[in-house]
């Protein structure tokens, strides 16, 4: 009787503590979409396998030619080559992999020869990354500012006719890290961004007739440039502080970050970006092996362990109190030697 | 018969002081750099903290081959032969002896100007300490340097150890201060390091 209540327990166990998981990874998944802001499987769920079928003749039908590395046409007023090749492996990989074509080129492209002329202008991010609740597919405002901050960017400022969003993003490549990938590949894929342009005189003059700045010269005052590029992203001084995390307002110049202390101290900017994702965990879990495991970076000032701060603390007191006693008790011998 | 020996040569005293002042000038910008304090602004204290750390390396260098050179470097060599003992003993001195005015148990000679404690904590301290110090210090200076040597993680690593030795660096200053009161005299250890000498009491027969 008693191994057979024991049994029945066990079994209950099981089931409760099965449906408890299911329950947490759900909730778990939520909660990243909700934090990512990318609802990931809101896509796929509402698609049908109808539309499973449809995304992939559509994609497969213009990556028949738009695949091929070499389709480019002469553009017959720059007489300049521009490349309609898209990469069909880094598209797959991209944050857009999910989306057919003809969700940005709109449905006159489907045929060929293509109706409408190409037209850049036509094609705007901000369609879908806005944060307008009805129509968008961004549950948390994020994109809210994107347009604005841009608007108020040196980029744009500079050129405004030429310089627009896929001038940094190219939609076919984009992807953009997850918190696992680590601030170091986050730091190199977001810089890559700003170099492909900053560290290449043709692509820059290409863009414009301003002179080419040298990244060394620009930033002598400050010191381990290269290790500063190695660890944080250029917007993390070159956009204001206060914005979101996606700040578009890329500045130069007087308006740029040049405060040690903005990054060097406990309350770090780089918490509220570069390291945004480990905030939370960081603060909850704050000490030794927090702050010196989980983190893959070294920040003077910031990534500092409260445990050895306090076992400092500890040892510098103790020995103060322990040799302050002794000379105490020498001025307390001494006297009573005397008298 | 009292004979007055020079323990500290000026070259030893101005090592001395100047490192002083250097361990100071470090301490306190080390400590404004560690916190992100704007008591010191940040640059300043970093420059000024690389360059006393250049500083601190060049005279310890110099320290080194001046002690290997006119033979300072024997006093720091305990007598590993009974050392348990003669640190007990010395110990024992600072826990009871003092209170009761008994005589030090090792008093400087010239072959032997430290006691048995000060041997061991100075071969720790200029010898041990010192030197991881100052070459985690340079890898600092070069980061560079560090992610190839070690890879992941490896800043980490330098920069615990710099933090933990200069903690021990600084619990080594508090005690070396306070037991310089400790001489025969309160000040008669400040005098051997101004004035160098010190009159040692020579039995006849020895």
């Amino acid at each position: 009787m008693t191994f057979r209540c024991a049994a029945f327990g066990l079994v209950a166990a099981a089931f409760v503590s099965a449906a408890l998981f299911f329950a947490g990874s759900a909730r778990a998944e939520a909660r990243a979409e909700e934090e990512s802001g990318i609802p990931g499987g809101e896509v796929t769920e509402a698609r049908g396998e109808l539309a499973e079928r449809e995304y992939a003749s559509v994609n497969e039908r213009c990556l028949r030619c738009h695949g091929m590395a070499t389709l480019s046409y002469q553009d017959p007023t720059t007489q300049k080559t521009v490349s309609l090749a898209v990469d069909p492996e880094k598209f797959a990989t991209s944050n857009h992999a999910r989306m057919t074509c003809t969700n940005c080129h709109q449905d006159d492209y489907i045929e060929y020869p293509h109706v409408k002329k190409a037209d850049r202008a036509s094609l705007t991010c901000l369609g879908c990354h806005r944060a307008d609740k009805k129509t968008s597919r961004f549950r948390i405002p994020i994109f809210d500012d994107v347009g604005r901050q841009f608007r108020r960017s040196v980029h744009y400022k500079a050129l405004p006719e030429t310089f627009d969003c896929f001038s940094c993003h190219d939609p076919h490549v984009f992807e953009v890290l997850t918190a696992e990938a680590g601030p170091a590949a986050v730091v190199n894929s977001d810089n890559a961004i700003c170099l492909k342009c900053h560290n290449s005189q043709p692509r820059f003059s290409a863009l414009t007739r301003h002179e080419f700045p040298s990244l060394k010269q620009a930033h002598s005052w400050l010191p381990s440039p290269s290790m500063h590029w190695r660890s944080v992203r250029c917007i993390e001084c070159h956009t204001p502080r206060g914005g979101n995390d996606i700040n578009h307002e890329i500045v130069r110049g007087e308006a740029v970050e040049r405060n040690c202390v903005a990054c060097h101290t406990k309350d770090s900017a780089l918490l509220t970006r570069l390291y945004r994702h480990r905030v939370k965990e960081e603060r909850q879990v704050s000490g030794l092996f927090a702050s010196m495991l989980n983190n893959e970076a070294y920040i003077v000032g910031m990534t500092r362990s409260p445990d050895v701060d306090a076992l400092s603390f500890f040892l510098i007191g103790s020995t103060v109190l322990g040799l302050g006693g002794h000379g105490l008790l020498r001025w307390l011998a001494r006297r009573r030697r005397r008298s | 018969m009292t004979r007055r020996l020079l323990l500290y040569p000026l070259w030893l005293r101005l090592w001395h002081w100047v490192n002083a002042l250097l361990f100071l000038s470090l301490l306190v910008t080390g400590v404004s750099l560690h916190f992100g304090s704007q008591a010191i602004p940040f640059a300043t204290a970093r420059q000024v903290h690389n360059i006393s750390g250049l500083m601190l390396a060049v005279g310890w260098a110099f320290h080194v081959v001046a002690s290997i050179r006119s033979g300072n470097v024997r006093h720091y060599i305990p007598r590993w032969k009974g050392l348990a003992g003669d640190v007990i003993r010395q110990a024992r001195f600072y826990g009871v002896g003092i209170f009761r005015d008994e005589p030090h148990p090792f008093p400087p000679t010239a072959e032997r100007k430290f006691n048995p404690m000060q041997q061991v904590t100075y071969l720790a301290v200029v010898y041990v300490l010192m030197p991881v110090l100052i070459v985690n210090g340079i890898v600092f200076m070069v980061p560079d340097l560090a992610v190839d040597v070690f890879n992941y993680g490896a800043i980490w690593l330098v920069a615990g150890l710099h933090y933990l030795v200069a903690l021990f660096l600084f619990l080594f200053m508090l005690g070396h201060v306070y037991l310089a009161t400790a001489g025969e005299t309160v000040t008669s250890e400040f005098h051997k390091m101004t004035r160098g000498w010190v009159d040692v009491e020579e039995k006849g027969d020895e």
